[in-house]
């Protein structure tokens, strides 16, 4: 608590010695972060991005002629904290939002983005409804959408023939999300495939004793375990307890979002199997080895004295994107910012170029996909094979948009 | 295959012996219901972490953090209790239980402050890694150590409680605490060596599951919730009571997930539900 608000102040002070150099009204931009609770770890990660950008676009002139301030705000984990935030952002001259939690507390806030009309640009947040059902002309998602980084690993497991599946997730609602859709995938995809009967787990958010299930999954002798819907400190106890009993030594598994900075960390070098986990990432260790990637890594360790995590990365482009989308419009207006962010293109420090879609207002980001690994000239859990798959077609098209988006 | 769920079932079953027989033999002396037990069973985890990594995460730092680390939580224990429950004993009911929330919130924002947000891992003990064969099928040899020391733990209360003075005097003040008083029995020291021993209790469960499930935040409640479950089936202030609830609960986990998965953890709280119509003093309360 008391570090978290040591940071406030220190961010609070430095942004507003930024703002009081420009001769302009500087552009009010809210930005939302899990600071606290649940997310911390994520929403931490987005806010210190976002920061690092404001501060580089502040130093080279700012937006327009004006610079840029951002109004921060701890939403501790809660969707209630998300819609009064996103209220007093906006009552204080916020002129867009930029949301950096999770998919639950985002959704608050989007209902109140179309009702006020204000943009809401997320980071974090990888719910597929919430730019598919929930979508609307003020709500903007930079990173993947779950189907993009899901799809990539269902590839993978069919072209490694793997046909008998467990599954083990943490119980909640985006786990039982991912494992029904990543099943559904694969039974419509993979005939021969099947879900061993009785083998299919739920243990409660943040359980950390896995002793009986995978004693029990052992029983079972699948091919494959899909644990994808294991996150938070359950992950690292998970892993730990499979290297004990050598699980990933006698099966492949599969998670595909392992590779997430945030996702793997507190992960050890000693319960990292060699190249038998299929996963994925949108930022990967080592990071990608582009001069985009490198600047964005150098500058973030350098203001931060830590490695970025994919929500660093979503929130940096995120901010650049608000710059470029302004800039486009030429002025600064809502309704002139929604019409300049549809189709416009944009560079993500680890993706690459990407482009948000008009008619749903997702990018096209996909995922790097590869084995879990260990990263060791960063001393952290990373990947190893890595290629980049592109967003584009695990995406809905334009027509299945409207369709999801009219169904009630 | 069923050697690994009995195995897996016993090592659940130790790990809930230690923090149930702490947090009854709390309630069955001092008569508190003591909800921060968990909080203190957490904070063992993230000072095993502490001091094994000051070791270079080497055996020798997880059994000295095995044999100082409960220490260091039963001296808080008794501060604890000294300072607050003291005052406490003549008190309603549900005034006793607020400062065990409180002390539950004080530890997890303590926990947060030092050590921060993200899951630590303890290495397991160098020489304990590797499987061995329980019963012909292969464990983890740091599980034989998990089931070995609970095993232990549990005949020295049993010798504490039924082979010593101080013993004696425990089940005196449990049984009638205003006659042991009035007889010259020190009540206020006991009560206080009892909070100590049960937090030391909690404070050896924690180490020991640290290299299982690491040091995480969030572990206070969920511990306290099963633990507490051991607790009523086995019969609030029973310690055999508490083995015996223990065993059963971690054999009803282990097979439970066996037979059906999506259950599984149900079932735990159906026998707590089953045993408190059947038989509300659990297997082996004392008859009001």
């Amino acid at each position: 608590m008391l570090r978290n608000l040591l940071l406030n102040v220190l961010l609070g002070t430095g942004l507003l010695v930024g703002a009081g150099v420009a001769t302009a009204q500087p552009i009010k931009i809210g930005v939302i972060s899990a600071d606290s609770g649940a997310w911390a770890l994520y929403g931490g990660a987005g806010k210190k991005g976002a920061v690092l950008a404001a501060e580089e676009i502040n130093a080279h002139g700012g937006v327009l002629g004006r610079k840029l301030e951002l109004i921060t705000g701890d939403n501790k984990s809660r969707p209630d904290e998300a819609s009064r935030l996103f209220r007093d952002m906006v009552a204080g001259g916020a002129e867009v939002v930029v949301g950096i939690v999770g998919t639950g507390e985002i959704q608050a806030a989007s209902t109140l983005a179309r009702e006020q009309k204000v943009p809401l640009l997320i980071a974090f947040g990888y719910g597929r409804f919430l730019t598919e059902e929930a979508g609307h002309r003020y709500f903007f998602r930079l990173m993947s959408n779950s189907r993009a980084y899901y799809g990539p690993m269902v590839d993978r497991i069919i072209q490694g023939g793997y046909t008998r599946y467990c599954t083990i997730s943490n119980d909640f609602a985006f786990g039982r999300d991912l494992v029904a859709n990543v099943m559904d995938d694969l039974k419509k995809r993979n005939p021969k495939g099947e879900l061993v009967s009785g083998c299919e787990f739920w243990v409660p958010v943040n359980a950390t004793d896995f002793t009986t299930y995978i004693t029990a999954i052992l029983a079972q002798k699948p091919q494959l375990l899909m644990f994808g819907g294991i996150v938070g400190n359950s992950l690292p106890a998970f892993m730990s307890q499979s290297s004990q009993f050598g699980l990933f030594k006698q099966i492949a598994g599969a998670h595909p979002s392992l590779g997430w900075p945030g996702n793997n960390a507190g992960v050890k070098e000693a319960d990292i199997p060699k190249k038998t986990i299929i996963s994925g990432s949108d930022y990967p260790y080592p990071p990608v080895d582009t001069p985009e990637s490198k600047a964005f890594h150098s500058a973030y360790t350098k203001r931060w004295s830590e490695g970025p995590m994919s929500e660093s990365a979503h929130a940096y482009a995120t901010m650049y994107f608000i710059k470029a989308a302004f800039e486009k419009a030429g002025k600064v207006d809502r309704e002139a910012f929604v019409d300049a962010a549809e189709g416009l293109g944009f560079v993500h420090p680890s993706l690459g170029k990407l482009t948000v879609r008009p008619f749903d207002h997702q990018s096209n980001a996909g995922v790097w996909v590869g084995y879990f690994g260990w990263a060791k000239d960063y001393n952290r859990p990373g990947m190893e094979d890595i290629t980049y798959v592109p967003g584009d077609r695990y995406l809905p098209s334009e027509e299945e948009v409207k369709a999801l988006r009219t169904k009630k | 295959m069923i050697q690994l769920q009995i195995v897996s079932g016993l090592v659940s079953a130790a790990i809930l012996f230690l923090v149930a027989s702490g947090l009854t033999l709390i309630f069955g002396v001092c008569h508190i219901l003591n909800l921060a037990h968990g909080a203190f069973f957490m904070l063992a985890g993230f000072l095993a972490f502490t001091i094994a990594s000051r070791f270079a995460d080497s055996a020798a730092g997880f059994w000295l953090a095995l044999a100082f680390a409960p220490l260091a939580l039963a001296a808080l224990g008794a501060l604890v209790e000294v300072a607050l429950f003291r005052r406490l004993y003549r008190a309603d009911i549900l005034l006793q239980v607020l400062p065990t929330i409180a002390i539950v919130y004080l530890i997890g924002d303590a926990v947060r402050f030092f050590w921060g947000l993200e899951p630590l891992r303890v290495r397991t003990p160098a020489g304990l890694d590797a499987p061995i064969a329980i019963f012909g099928a292969l464990f983890p040899a740091y599980y034989a150590v998990i089931i070995a020391v609970a095993a232990a733990v549990a005949g020295g209360i049993w010798w504490i409680v039924f082979r010593t003075d101080w013993g004696l005097l425990i089940r005196a003040i449990a049984q009638d605490r205003d006659m042991a008083a009035a007889l010259g029995a020190d009540v206020g020291r006991i009560f206080t060596s009892v909070f100590a021993l049960g937090i030391w209790l909690a404070g050896v469960g924690g180490v020991l599951s640290s290299p299982i499930g690491g040091a995480n935040l969030g572990t206070d409640m969920d511990i306290v919730v099963e633990a507490f479950a051991v607790v009523v089936v086995g019969g609030l202030g029973s310690v055999g009571g508490s083995a015996v609830a223990a065993i059963l609960i971690g054999m009803l986990k282990g097979f439970g997930i066996l037979v059906y998965p999506q259950f599984a953890l149900a079932f735990v709280f159906a026998l707590m539900a089953l045993i408190l119509v059947v038989r509300p003093t659990g297997l082996f309360g004392a008859k009001e």
